[in-house]
């Protein structure tokens, strides 16, 4: 039995995509204005036109029909009846921007409010005085088009089987085609549809009958389209009637003539899946992961090599199918970097500033939950670094720059995390300003002394702020702070680089996965820890000799200071005067630094359970693991580890490697 | 010897067919000689729905199907599948 929630809700994920592909053309199209693009303008028509479409088969005529009016305006465009111009393609984006808040609407199941019907007859308003279009629906409209040259058409459709389970109802093909203003004569051939008491009542959702179709005053375009969503998959023949001579029938699916749309079959195969059914698979995998622990601890102890081969076996699939699970919820950022390129033409517009957008690493991969909750963070860094970093163009041209400024968003892999660099070629922290509005607000005291990277550090403290002026933009000190607390919810870094008059550079760094890691895993007394493998460089014997003592903090380490920090200080836990404790070594970005441990016991793979809220500020650990045992090992929050040892403040105990 | 009739749901749509056909089963009889449909209740149907009452229609092929409960006040899918199902020849007008 189908859902009709889930079909609605594969029609607000698709209209989703479809809203950021027509965005996307239309910037494409406003970025060679005065020039134009008959591709890029017929990927902007298809977004638009697959909307209306893909809504009238759900029954959302509201949408059908607002989205008919921009459609309509981009078929005057695709015909060069109509030449884009910077105003056109702002109403563009403002019809997206409204079909996007209807989305929105339909997908928290609330009836659209009177502010977006007064905003739709405004963009109404402005289409048609682009256009001509009168106010008519979409059914009005094509009566009156479709005046011309139309004609009569047989059709013979044999849908596929499941169609009606997939949600297709073969009615809706009629209604379609009435609604533009054609008339349909249906012939229902019913002979092989099974009597009741002949079938399991499942068999009846499957389409066992035919239709044969006269179709009057239509055209072949209208035809094609009303079909499109189905002829793929289904046999219909589709053939003029030329008075009365017998028509000549053309399949679509094998002769498709110059107008016909339908769309051939995908060659890449793709299927769309909730993501809440990922979330149950990687969940399930983790607890697959911690059994296979359990049974290969209680292997070693049965000492069978036949039973521990097999064993051995087992953990190896466990591993693929991990991490294939995990690979599928890897998607590439530049989806995400996209929007921001809608983003930077409104803020800089808004603000009068001339930015372009560059993008590096688009097909840098990440776990799609990561993406979804990097978002607002971005877009608070991105709006700032305009508002703040980006100068006038004519200061610009007055500091001997180009009066384009341009902001960089990029991504990369580095030491197992992902690296997203927000840089912006604009005027840079005022780090004079930062420390007086710093010493205002009593964060520091007038007497303390920081290095400029601390400095800069000091605008991600809550209520922080130094602009002059509150925007509806940023300078309301509510967002660095902001940004920062949503990063390390994800177990991520923030942190900021600036150079006066030349720009700043904001760095977040993120882990692969949120929910299964690579560990290694220590002991000290009898706590066990895990470190995140892809962040162990090393294991060394703390030595005690060559210029250090247990007491020291760091060691010479082939000639190069190694800082280290002791896991028994940190956690309070006792100390065996007989173990010779490891240090393992660790690098977060261009930090490097020791862990000493009693007990190094080797890789682990490790399913990251959250700690609770009873435990979630307690520093230094981001999560915890079920072990094999049914003992629980806490995963160390190494970059939070690090960055509170390096702010100790007896010393700087950090080494940059 | 039993005549049957049959009140068709408010709904009858692709996600009502498998659930009203089991129903309409155990309706049914070896000994069922005629079958009417009483299509006062409709308000919505869609192919699917056509679709089952085609293939109870099927059940009495010697008794066309007759139709009940359904005139011009009614709603526009009752008429509409009365309309259909008579152009289909699954039943006559009465």
């Amino acid at each position: 039995m189908v859902d009709l929630s889930e079909i609605q809700a594969v029609f607000i994920e698709e209209a989703k995509e479809l809203v950021l592909q027509f965005e996307e053309s239309l910037l494409a199209i406003e970025s060679i204005l005065p020039n134009s693009d008959d591709e890029i303008i017929n990927e902007a028509f298809r977004a638009a036109h697959t909307i209306k479409g893909s809504a009238g088969v759900v029954g959302y005529d509201h949408i059908v029909d607002f989205t008919h009016f921009v459609e309509a305006t981009m078929e005057l465009l695709r015909n060069h009846a109509l030449n884009p111009c910077e105003k056109l393609i702002s109403t563009l984006l403002e019809c997206n921007d409204h079909i996007n808040a209807l989305i929105k609407c339909l997908e928290s199941n609330e009836d659209f409010p009177p502010a977006l019907t007064d905003t739709e007859a405004g963009l109404l308003e402005s289409l048609k005085s682009y256009s001509g279009l009168q106010h008519q629906t979409s059914s009005e409209q094509t009566v009156v088009e479709n005046q011309e040259a139309t004609q009569s058409f047989r059709v013979s459709a044999q849908f596929y089987k499941a169609c009606m389970v997939d949600g297709f109802d073969p009615l809706s093909i009629i209604r379609y085609i009435e609604s533009k203003g054609s008339t349909v004569e249906v012939d229902w051939l019913i002979d092989e549809v099974p009597a009741l008491n002949a079938v399991t009542p499942d068999e009846l959702e499957l389409c066992h009958f035919r239709m044969q179709l006269e179709i009057h005053h239509s055209t072949r375009e209208d035809i094609d389209e009303a079909f499109e969503f189905i002829a793929a998959e289904s046999n219909i023949e589709i053939a003029p009637i030329e008075d009365d001579k017998k028509p000549t029938l053309v399949k679509t699916d094998k002769q498709p003539t110059k107008n016909n749309k339908v769309k051939p079959k995908n060659p890449e195969r793709m299927m769309k899946i909730p993501a809440q059914k990922l979330d149950e698979l990687v969940n399930e995998l983790g607890e697959l992961v911690i059994v296979s622990a359990a049974l290969e601890d209680h292997t070693k102890t049965i000492r069978d090599s036949a039973l521990t081969e097999i064993v051995e076996h087992i953990q190896q699939l466990v591993s693929d199918v991990q991490s294939s699970t995990l690979q599928l919820r890897m998607v590439q950022i530049g989806e995400t970097f996209n929007r921001f390129s809608r983003v930077v033409r409104d803020t800089s517009k808004e603000l009068e500033k001339q930015v372009s957008l560059e993008i590096m690493g688009a097909e840098t991969e990440l776990d799609k939950s990561m993406v979804e909750k990097i978002v607002d963070p971005l877009t608070h860094l991105v709006r700032n670094a305009i508002d703040h970093g980006m100068e006038s163009p004519a200061q610009r041209a007055d500091s001997g720059k180009p009066e384009y400024g341009t902001l960089s968003l990029k991504a990369f892999h580095d030491s197992g995390s992902i690296v997203i660099e927000i840089s912006d070629d604009g005027r840079g922290l005022d780090k004079e300003k930062i420390k007086e509005k710093a010493i205002q607000r009593n964060l520091i005291s007038p007497d303390t002394e920081l290095t400029d990277k601390e400095i800069a550090n000091l605008i991600f403290e809550p209520g922080f702020s130094t602009a002059e002026k509150v925007s509806n933009i940023s300078g309301r000190g509510v967002g660095m702070d902001v940004v920062r607390k949503n990063i390390e919810a994800v177990r991520g870094t923030v942190s900021v680089e600036s150079v006066e008059h030349q720009g700043t550079c904001f760095q977040l760094r993120l882990p692969l996965t949120m929910a299964i890691i690579d560990g290694f895993m220590v002991s000290v007394a009898d706590a066990k820890f895990v470190i995140p493998l892809d962040m162990v460089t090393e294991c060394i014997e703390l030595p005690l000799g060559n210029g250090a003592t247990r007491q020291t903090d760091y060691i010479n380490l082939r000639g190069t200071v190694l800082p280290f920090i002791h896991l028994s200080r940190i956690f309070d836990l006792p100390t065996n005067p007989k173990i010779r404790p490891s240090i393992v070594v660790v690098k977060y970005g261009q930090l490097r630094a020791g862990i000493v441990v009693d007990q190094l016991l080797g890789e682990f793979q490790t399913v990251i359970k959250p700690l609770g809220a009873l435990f979630e500020k307690m520093s230094g650990i981001s999560g915890s693991s079920i072990l094999g045992s049914g003992d629980i090992a806490l995963i160390l929050d190494v970059p939070k580890l690090i960055h509170d040892f390096a702010h100790e403040p007896e010393s700087r105990k950090l080494a940059n490697s | 010897m039993s005549n049957l009739t049959i009140v068709l749901p408010e709904v009858l749509t692709i996600y009502e067919v498998s659930k009203v056909a089991a129903k309409w089963q155990l309706m049914l009889s070896d000994d069922t000689t005629a079958i009417a449909i009483d299509l006062s209740e409709l308000l919505e149907v869609d192919a699917a729905g056509f679709q089952l009452v085609v293939a109870l229609a099927q059940c009495c092929t010697e008794k066309p199907l007759s139709v009940i409960g359904v005139d011009e006040h009614h709603s526009p899918c009752a008429l509409w599948l009365l309309n259909t199902l008579v152009a289909s020849n699954c039943t006559q007008r009465r």
